[in-house]
């Protein structure tokens, strides 16, 4: 890290220029802050920035994006601070642009839309829809993490039936490319537009920087947006009792109602989802591992391993499926619902889970799926948390590509820790869409991470040479995975020089074009 | 037009040798079927006759004559079912259009909800192999003649739209070829033998290039297929019609599909009882439909459309009217709950039923247009053609003021435009979430009149520069001229444009007229 270097003296100086000299930092001790998060990859490969910089506004944004390209060092953006791996740094002179200061937020009740700047956090916009009857789904993440950040990032939401995908939901973006241009797509590059609309004038533009896993910061930073509400039929105050981890949160039963049903195969659960969909009934329906159950569930350590021991959420809770009733329009619609949702568990022979098990865990974890308070924690049993495979494809691919996951994790387990085979089943629009996730825990040692991170390079050579799409083995680089899946890597290499002709915006992440033309040569 | 020279006769026999002389035509007759359409713009533009109309077989063919013009530098466009040929009809010497009519394979998965089309499908195809699967999918005002593949990556205002959206957001893997003659699958298409066809990753969602609130017009390549979502579809498998059209009639079982008509004293009254609507998240359709439209779908001639619009038949009895079909998803009881909270709404917003005469005088035969359309196609009988001044697709509550500074312009030009008492069609989407507002208006079809709509659309265009409106007419003005206006968008657009399509020979100058661009640039410096 050359700190005391000529060119790091000039780039200091020059953002301390642009911001002042609070808001920017090349102070090692806040530069080790920045260097890891829960993830195996970052604890291996952790690596301190040379700068952190905190903008205020997308002006702001805009002159350290110009510093960079004038002085070519590379930076990357942050939201509230998850998937570190993919925004550390790996070159010298490294900037991470730090948007805390970017948190404002206006509704539009009427037209059910929120503009939201980098650092809002779900909860916030969560908390003020809901007083206006509005809500927005909020991902496993948890809802302390950046709202824009997740709606162009691997959305995948507690009420993703309902919702979506949450990038389907991103409306006008303001967005500073690697450049330094400004971009304002739909109503926003109107003045003075009221509404916020994501297509037009021309081809929409967003699908740039949104996908399964996004562009990670790598074709510009995203500084504002705006992100579709839906109707919220509940009180306009998320309901709580207690101090997490002993929280409670009951929703009106007249209005939301949890039926957790079981069946004897994961394959029956799958034909299941089909039917609720196709009814077009419910505002939530998941497919939860047993493992789930205990992590929202579990308020200590202890009390979470004594639990998975004794088997008590595998033996109540396998091939589970939950669903929550909302009465959008009345209490009626909800009864409605329920007396179909009843004959659909008759007809395919499902089992109510008994009342008093459902009562442990239900008003304690289930509305977590509404708005989350818990995934943060989920790293306490074991220290961190990895997931051997999160296909986005529908809901048979799901059923399918399990069992080669669980394969895999098996040969790594331990050092990773039980799960019981995960297999988390989020469907989205209506069962339309699914995602399939193998989520488990481990240790946070650097010898346990090794293994973990070997874990995944096995899994993404498994996608690559089947062809599937995950999470996962979207996050490597394209010229890396590019030929196995069409050769994208070649459009997006075009896409990238021509927005980032320094390639200074988080360079080697969505693609490593310094690796790619090496290699052409 | 060098019928004759070299360049022409080489280019000839290279498709020839592509796709064999049957499908390559370079006949002055056959160019003159594709040189107009119903539009005022096209009528005025006739002139412009294509060199070469090619039907190619497959995806491969429609990379082989890419490459070629890439090679001998010659500009083509692409068309589906035909509509909307001022944006893609011939402007420049050795023209080639791309009619794909041969590439008509449609294929269904039924249990994950979505088809693979090509673009000749139409919608009526897609539509009635849907539904025997229960399934369906939203078709538009153009009609279902139009190719279902066009009509999802352009323009998209569909019947069913309040339930299934804007037409683009159920494009799912995309085979698509770039101007450069490169092929490009995205999402589950780029994973040979994959059964699932997704849109999204690896890397940046690369579809969204390519729609748009206009689409690219061609001018980014060739799409040449496209999985596309279906929706549950609660009703038989065949769908039910009596008689031949236009006295033809189509009643859905009512106790799973049920029509509501009811009218309100205002504008602003009828809208606020639509939002109300879209929160309480009921029905399968929601419009708010103009008296002309009632007019355009119902009359079986042209004597009829004018003896009833003089009668003023129509605006005394379905102004301000918001029109609901209830759809029984999951049951009968569905609609029989969702009608007890429609009719609560009625009542609270203080809307009031159309009368029965009325509504069986119009409902049985054409409310279910908007969910299969054999009509829109007859919507230029009344005069000879018809044309649209405003398309926005905005808020609910964009409406009014849309419509307002459409009606404004329209009048101006009225005669020669004939009369349609201010239209204004709203469209909800997604629950309300957004609505697009539409003028449109009959005209008759000689050049004089045709050049009036054109000043009407020219001068809609330039209102909205003025105002900052963004609305379909400005969409399909070539970036370049309206970008400056809007974020300098053309900017990056034009880099687009130069990745992907080097040589400039996809549809040069509709969407961004590069070359008029660079020239402008240079006089500047």
């Amino acid at each position: 890290m050359p700190l005391s270097d000529e060119k790091h003296k000039l780039i200091y100086a020059q953002l301390v220029n642009i911001l002042g000299l609070r808001y920017v930092s090349d102070d090692p001790a806040v530069m080790e802050a920045y260097s890891r998060d829960c993830y195996a990859a970052s604890v291996i490969r952790r690596r301190s920035p040379e700068f952190i910089v905190l903008p205020e506004s997308t002006e702001d944004v805009q002159r350290i994006i110009r510093l960079a390209n004038r002085y070519e060092f590379p930076f990357s953006v942050i939201g509230s601070g998850l998937f570190l791996p993919l925004v550390q740094a790996v070159a010298d002179y490294w900037c991470i642009i730090d948007p805390k200061r970017m948190n404002r937020i206006e509704i539009d009740e009427k037209n059910m839309y929120a503009v939201i700047e980098t650092n809002v956090t779900h909860a916030q916009v969560h908390a003020e829809g809901m007083k206006r009857g509005l809500h927005v789904g909020t991902p496993e993440a948890g809802s302390q993490a950046s709202s824009l950040a997740n709606t162009i990032w691997a959305g995948n939401q507690g009420t993703g039936y309902r919702t979506g995908m949450a990038s389907r939901n991103l409306l006008g973006v303001e967005w500073v490319l690697p450049s330094g241009e400004i971009l304002r797509t739909g109503s926003l590059s109107v003045h003075g537009e009221g509404h916020w609309w994501g297509e037009g004038p021309g081809p929409d533009l967003r699908g740039l920087l949104r996908s399964i896993s996004g562009h990670h910061g790598a074709l510009g930073v995203v500084t504002r947006i705006a992100v579709k509400l839906y109707p919220w039929p509940g009180p306009s105050v998320l309901p709580t009792e207690g101090v997490a981890p002993d929280k409670k949160c009951e929703l009106p039963l007249q209005r939301f109602k949890w039926y957790l049903f079981t069946y004897p195969t994961l394959e029956k659960v799958t034909e299941v989802m089909y039917e609720i969909g196709k009814s077009e009934i419910g505002g939530l329906v998941h497919h939860w591992p047993t493992i789930y159950f205990g992590w929202w569930w579990a308020k200590s350590r202890e009390e979470y391993w004594d639990t998975w021991i004794d088997e008590y959420w595998q033996k109540n809770f396998k091939h589970c499926i939950s669903v929550c009733l909302w009465g959008f329009a009345s209490e009626k619609q909800l009864q409605y619902e329920e007396k179909v949702l009843k004959q659909i568990i008759e007809d395919t022979g499902g089992k109510l889970i008994p009342d008093e098990v459902c009562q442990r865990w239900v008003p304690y974890a289930a509305n977590n799926w509404v708005r989350d308070t818990n995934a943060c924690r989920w790293m306490r049993f074991g220290g961190a948390i990895g997931n051997a495979h999160t296909p986005f494809d529908s809901i048979d691919t799901a059923l399918d590509l399990f069992p080669s996951a669980w394969e895999r994790l098996d040969k790594y387990t331990p050092p990773a820790l039980d799960a019981d085979h995960s297999d988390w089943i989020l469907p989205f629009d209506f069962c339309h869409q699914a995602l399939g996730g193998v989520d488990f825990t481990f240790e946070k040692t650097e010898e346990v991470c090794k293994a973990i991170v070997a874990c995944m390079g096995e899994l993404i050579r498994y996608d690559r040479q089947n062809s599937i799409i995950s999470l996962t083995s979207s996050m490597a680089p394209l010229n890396v995975v590019g030929r196995d899946f069409a050769n994208v890597h070649l459009l997006v290499a075009k896409i990238k020089k021509a927005l980032d002709p320094n390639n200074v915006a988080n360079p080697t992440r969505l693609i490593d074009i310094e690796k790619m033309e090496k290699a052409n040569k | 037009m060098p019928l004759s020279d070299e360049k022409h006769r080489l280019i000839y026999d290279e498709m020839v040798n592509i796709i064999g002389a049957h499908y390559v035509s370079d006949d002055p007759v056959v160019a003159q079927a594709y040189s107009r359409d119903f539009y005022a713009v096209s009528t005025l533009r006739r002139r412009n006759l294509p060199e070469f109309i090619v039907l190619p077989g497959n995806a491969e063919d429609v990379q082989q004559i890419m490459r070629l013009a890439n090679r001998y530098k010659f500009p083509f466009s692409v068309i589906g079912s035909g509509f909307l040929f001022v944006l893609f009809g011939a402007i420049r010497p050795y023209w080639c259009i791309i009619d794909t009519k041969r590439m008509n394979g449609l294929e269904i998965d039924e249990k994950n909800m979505y088809s693979i089309i090509e673009p000749y499908v139409t919608h009526a195809q897609l539509h009635a192999e849907a539904v025997k699967r229960g399934l369906h999918m939203g078709i538009p005002e153009a009609g279902s003649q139009a190719s279902s593949l066009a009509n999802h990556v352009f323009q998209g205002l569909q019947g069913t739209a309040y339930r299934t959206g804007y037409a683009a957001r159920n494009i799912l893997g995309v085979e698509w070829i770039l101007p450069n003659g490169e092929i490009l699958r995205t999402g589950s298409l780029a994973i040979p033998g994959a059964g699932y066809y997704w849109g999204e990753g690896p890397g940046p969602d690369a579809r969204a290039i390519l729609r748009g609130a206009a689409g690219h017009l061609g001018a980014l390549g060739v799409i040449t297929k496209l999985a596309v979502k279906l929706y549950p579809w609660p009703g038989p498998s065949v769908f039910p019609t009596e008689g031949i059209a236009p006295d033809k009639k189509s009643e859905l079982p009512p106790e799973r599909f049920k029509w509501y008509l009811f009218t309100y004293p205002t504008f602003e009254q009828s809208i606020e009882a639509m939002r109300e609507i879209g929160k309480a998240e009921i029905g399968g359709m929601l419009h708010r439909w103009p008296p002309v439209y009632f007019n355009w779908w119902w009359a079986k001639s042209k004597e009829e459309y004018w003896g009833t619009w003089v009668d003023e038949y129509w605006h005394k009895n379905v102004k301000n009217c918001v029109s609901v079909c209830l759809w029984g998803f999951a049951s009968e009881k569905q609609v029989e709950y969702e009608e007890k909270v429609l009719k609560q709404i009625i009542e609270e917003t203080g809307g009031n039923l159309i009368p029965d005469e009325v509504y069986k005088r119009w409902a049985p035969y054409t409310a279910n247009n908007w969910i299969r359309d054999t009509n829109g196609c007859r919507m230029m009988r009344p005069s000879g053609t018809f044309s649209t001044n405003v398309i926005t697709y905005d808020t609910l509550d964009d409406c009014h003021r849309s419509l307002q500074s459409g009606w404004e312009v329209a009048d101006k030009y009225s005669p020669p435009i004939l009369d349609s008492e201010h239209a204004d069609w709203v469209l909800a989407y997604d629950f309300c979430h957004f609505a697009s507002a539409e003028i449109d208006f009959p005209h008759e079809k000689t050049d004089e009149v045709c050049q009036v709509a054109v000043d009407s659309a020219r001068e809609t265009v330039i209102q909205d520069m003025k105002e900052q409106v963004v609305q379909f007419t400005t969409c399909v003005a070539p970036a370049n001229r309206i970008g400056t206006t809007y974020a300098n968008f053309h900017l990056i657009v034009a880099r687009i444009k130069k990745a992907l399509d080097p040589n400039n020979v996809a549809n040069p100058t509709r969407l961004i007229d590069i070359e008029r661009m660079e020239k402008g640039e240079r006089e500047i410096k």
